[in-house]
């Protein structure tokens, strides 16, 4: 058992693995920059645009993402591996497309860098002097037209050149230094290097410092989820009102489909052949095969409709108005029961259904074994055997059941909890993707991983735990 | 697969499964001549057209040439072949919003945009099952190889080079260089443009010919006197415990959370169903393999010295169809409720592709249109039905 258990929980490790994998790749890969949501938040450029591209360089570094992403990567050999230093997202396609047509990273970077000083030496030359602001900006405008891909850049440093040897004198080396740059990248090729790949190892990566942590700042593993872009709050805290939610729905209505099925499959088992046995198959099979949606969305429109029938509230789960003050625990329950009702059969009506077939083929098996035999002749009453011997290991297949369900709740909570707004995790992950706050998905995302893997873990001990056969095959 | 197909349906139930399955084909086959707001064939002017199948040929009209889509085919006398719904699922018709069925010329009731409803179930089986049975395809694809190997070669039965399985381990290095890396602004534009179906095969094709061709340098590798030392490779792990971790991953929730990155388009939904669905058809074939193993006609077979190639595809193969095959009835019945609970919530398709679920969902805010709700849901429920029980009789 041990052994079994140890192969278990490497494996755990191994899909919590990948499933935080995954969710890194949907961290890194949403659209929208970091840095530029934190400065929109903050207000506009204090001392002109200098000091926020360096402080905009300063957050990015302390939020660690000129970090390579993660712990090793593929390049081809005439590729640095540290272009994630290139700060703005364009900028870096940019000098990645150029590399691409042009092969040699030292012509390449040259030429980027003297675009930069150019740019640099306007800004301290409009700091300080204040001389021809229009011929500067143009000039700007021109350095800006440069760094876009697919530009005639042999016309624009001409027109560069001119301006700056009619107007702007201290800076028309550096429109020389540009165009001699670009002529020596022109001359390139890419030669054999780009088609040669090369591994890189980097020890420290945005991977490890957003799973482990890096000094300052937690990671996932301590609970940072990070900050929801919508309302500013550390997002597991966020969270953590709607996880109750889901939980006791998806344990509530397992209990309640053991609950059913057992009695009904067993009621079944003991008349079989019989057209109820036959009828109760089929419908439970049709009842298994009812979408989700549809039932809500029927179950709403008849029981919830003012115009038809008004038995149960149609959404939320307390009254909207609040409990009446002074209620005693019990009274809030009574009121809030009737909020649970539909909810409840939607998320186990397809569980009860698969269940008592399930149980009821297992009795079935059960029934003719010979141990069955022998207790009838040892002369045991039906119900005795039923109950004491036949039961039991009719419900093993059923027990360990028990903890795979939760995954397949979770996901069908998305639906339910949609439609009867129900504010749990499913309904979580359905707003934060209409309001793209992708830290919050993220953070679903990984705990419902997190408790699927868990479900399907303690299915196998379970049932490990139970039937002794399984340790040893 | 074809002893499968060709069972005699025994019992009355599924027999009407497959007859409603086999009308849900004809009507997603047959959509744009069933359901379509050009005529079959109309006849202006004494000239004959076929607007349905040529919507973009030119019309004379007045002197001018429009193309068909945009002729006025009910105001001129012209003589015209209607399909059997005179609308196509995204026409509006506002005069008959939300009408109830027979109460306007909307058999089956229109939406507040005035979208008829028979419409859009005609068009929306072509969506529904489309992407069901391409998936499965797919799905089957590897969920077939994937088991048949691992239930073929079991933990010992495959004996290789070492050298060889070290040039595979790092020949996926170079292969994921040549099929991901050099193409990564084609694959990023592809995926968030929606198309990125073909792009990702093209990369997955390099991927595949690389690491093979390094295999096979690592098997001629190993027919050195130095490196021939042979191990047994257990593939039978290996693979079960690929597929117990393709299966244990959340697939709704994972689908949701990708979408939040690509547009949503029918060929990135049937890319995901396919990558994540062929664990159940593995684990069917694999143990379904297992079982013919021990059965006489193989060993006969491997004695008599046929290559275990020929043995895999010619002998063991036909005879593992059969549970394969049920697999993937089960997995379409189960694309199909995914896909359907993905539409109702506004995620997977693009919201202007009307399907199934798009219908129900537009009775969410209008509890008095029953038929937004009843019919297409019918539709959805007897598809998933029929699937169930025709798999369930078939096994």
């Amino acid at each position: 058992m041990a052994q079994y258990l140890v192969k278990r929980i490497l494996f755990f490790i191994v899909t919590l693995f990948i499933i935080s994998l995954i969710a890194f790749t949907v961290t890194v890969c949403s659209p929208g920059d970091p840095v530029d949501r934190i400065f929109s938040g903050q207000g506009q450029e204090q001392q002109g645009i200098q000091a926020g591209a360096q402080a905009r360089q300063k957050l990015r570094r302390e939020l660690g993402l000129d970090l390579p992403v993660f712990y090793f990567s593929i390049g081809s050999i005439g590729e640095p591996d540290t272009l994630n230093r290139i700060y703005p997202a364009q900028d870096r396609s940019f000098v990645k497309k150029l590399l691409a047509r042009h092969g040699d990273w030292n012509a390449v970077s040259s030429y980027y860098r003297s675009i930069l000083l150019l740019r640099k030496e306007l800004d301290s030359i409009q700091v300080d002097t204040g001389i021809a602001p229009v011929a500067a900006a143009e000039m700007k405008l021109m350095c800006a037209a440069l760094l876009q891909p697919g530009s005639e850049s042999n016309f624009i440093i001409e027109k560069m050149k001119l301006l700056a040897r009619q107007q702007l004198e201290e800076i028309h080396h550096n429109a020389a230094a540009i165009q001699s740059a670009y002529e020596t990248m022109e001359r390139q090729t890419p030669g054999l290097q780009r088609y040669l790949f090369s591994l890189h190892f980097h020890p420290k990566n945005q991977f490890h410092a957003w799973l482990f942590g890096v000094e300052g700042k937690k990671g996932i593993l301590q609970g940072n989820f990070g900050v929801s872009y919508i309302s500013k709050q550390p997002v597991l805290s966020y969270i953590g009102d709607r996880l109750p939610w889901t939980i006791f729905f998806s344990f509530f209505s397992v209990l309640l489909a053991y609950a059913i099925s057992i009695p009904v499959a067993m009621k079944m088992a003991s008349r079989p052949g019989t057209p109820f046995d036959k009828n109760m198959s089929l419908l439970l099979y049709l009842v298994y095969s009812v979408p989700v949606f549809w039932l809500a969305t029927l179950l709403l429109m008849t029981f919830s409709n003012p115009g038809v029938m008004q038995l149960f509230p149609a959404s939320g789960v307390s009254p909207a108005a609040g409990y009446p003050s002074g209620a005693s625990f019990l009274e809030k329950t009574r009121i809030t029961l009737p909020y649970l009702v539909l909810p409840a059969i939607c998320y186990c009506y397809a569980f009860v259904a698969f269940l008592t077939r399930l149980v009821r083929t297992s009795i079935g098996a059960q029934l003719g074994q010979d141990y069955v035999r022998t207790a009838f002749a040892k002369g045991l009453s039906r119900r005795t055997v039923r109950l004491r011997h036949v039961l039991p290991n009719a419900l093993l297949p059923a027990i360990s059941l028990f903890a795979e369900v939760f995954p397949l709740a979770i996901g069908g909570s998305v639906i339910i909890e949609s439609i009867f707004t129900i504010p749990g995790m499913g309904s979580g992950i359905y707003q934060s993707l209409q309001s793209q706050d992708y830290p919050v998905l993220v953070c679903i995302f990984t705990l419902t991983g997190f408790i699927t893997m868990t479900g399907y873990f303690i299915t196998d001990i379970l049932y490990a735990w139970i039937d002794p056969r399984i340790r040893y095959a | 697969m074809m002893p499968a197909v060709t069972t005699k349906l025994k019992s009355r139930r599924s027999r009407w499964a497959a007859a409603w399955l086999g009308f849900c084909l004809f009507i997603s086959l047959a959509a744009p001549f069933l359901a379509n707001d050009l005529p079959l064939y109309a006849r202006v002017n004494g000239i004959s057209y076929f607007p349905a199948l040529h919507p973009l040929n030119l019309v004379s009209s007045d002197g001018r040439m429009i193309p068909a889509s945009r002729f006025n085919w009910r105001g001129n006398d012209a003589f015209c072949i209607w399909p059997l719904v005179q609308w196509s699922p995204s026409a509006t018709d506002m005069k008959a919003s939300l009408s109830a069925p027979l109460e306007s010329k909307h058999i089956l009731g229109s939406t507040l945009t005035g979208n008829d409803v028979a419409s859009g179930i005609i068009h929306g089986a072509a969506v529904s099952l489309g992407i069901g049975i391409i998936s499965m395809l797919i799905a089957g694809l590897i969920g077939i190889s994937a088991g048949a190997l691992a239930g073929f070669a079991g933990d010992n039965g495959y004996r290789t080079p070492a050298v060889a399985v070290l040039f595979l381990l790092f020949g996926t290095i170079p292969a994921f260089f040549y099929g991901f890396y050099l193409r990564a602004e084609i694959l990023e534009s592809a995926l968030r443009e929606g198309n990125g179906f073909t792009a990702v095969l093209l990369s997955v094709m390099v991927f595949i010919v690389v690491v093979f061709l390094c295999w096979r340098l690592g098997l001629l590798a190993g027919r050195l006197r130095m490196l021939s030392k042979q191990i047994r490779l257990p593939v039978d792990l290996l693979i079960s415990r690929l597929t117990e971790i393709f299966a244990s991953l959340p697939r709704l929730i994972l689908i949701i959370t990708l979408s939040a990155l690509a547009r949503p388009s029918a060929m990135n939904l049937v890319l995901i169903f396919g990558l994540t669905g062929w664990t159940e058809i593995a684990r069917m074939t694999r143990a379904e393999m297992l079982k013919l193993r021990k059965g006489d006609y193989i060993r006969a077979a491997i004695s008599q010295g046929i290559p275990t190639r020929r043995i895999l595809l010619f002998h063991a193969l036909p005879n593992i169809m059969k549970p394969a095959f049920i697999s993937m009835l089960f997995g379409v019945a189960g694309v199909i409720l995914a896909e359907s609970s993905l539409s109702f919530l506004g995620i997977g398709v693009p919201l202007e592709t009307v399907t199934w679920g798009s219908l129900i969902a537009a009775a969410r805010e209008n509890f008095e249109a029953w038929w937004l709700v009843v019919f297409p849901g019918l539709a959805v429920f007897f598809t998933i039905a029929s699937l169930n029980i025709l798999a369930d009789e078939i096994g």
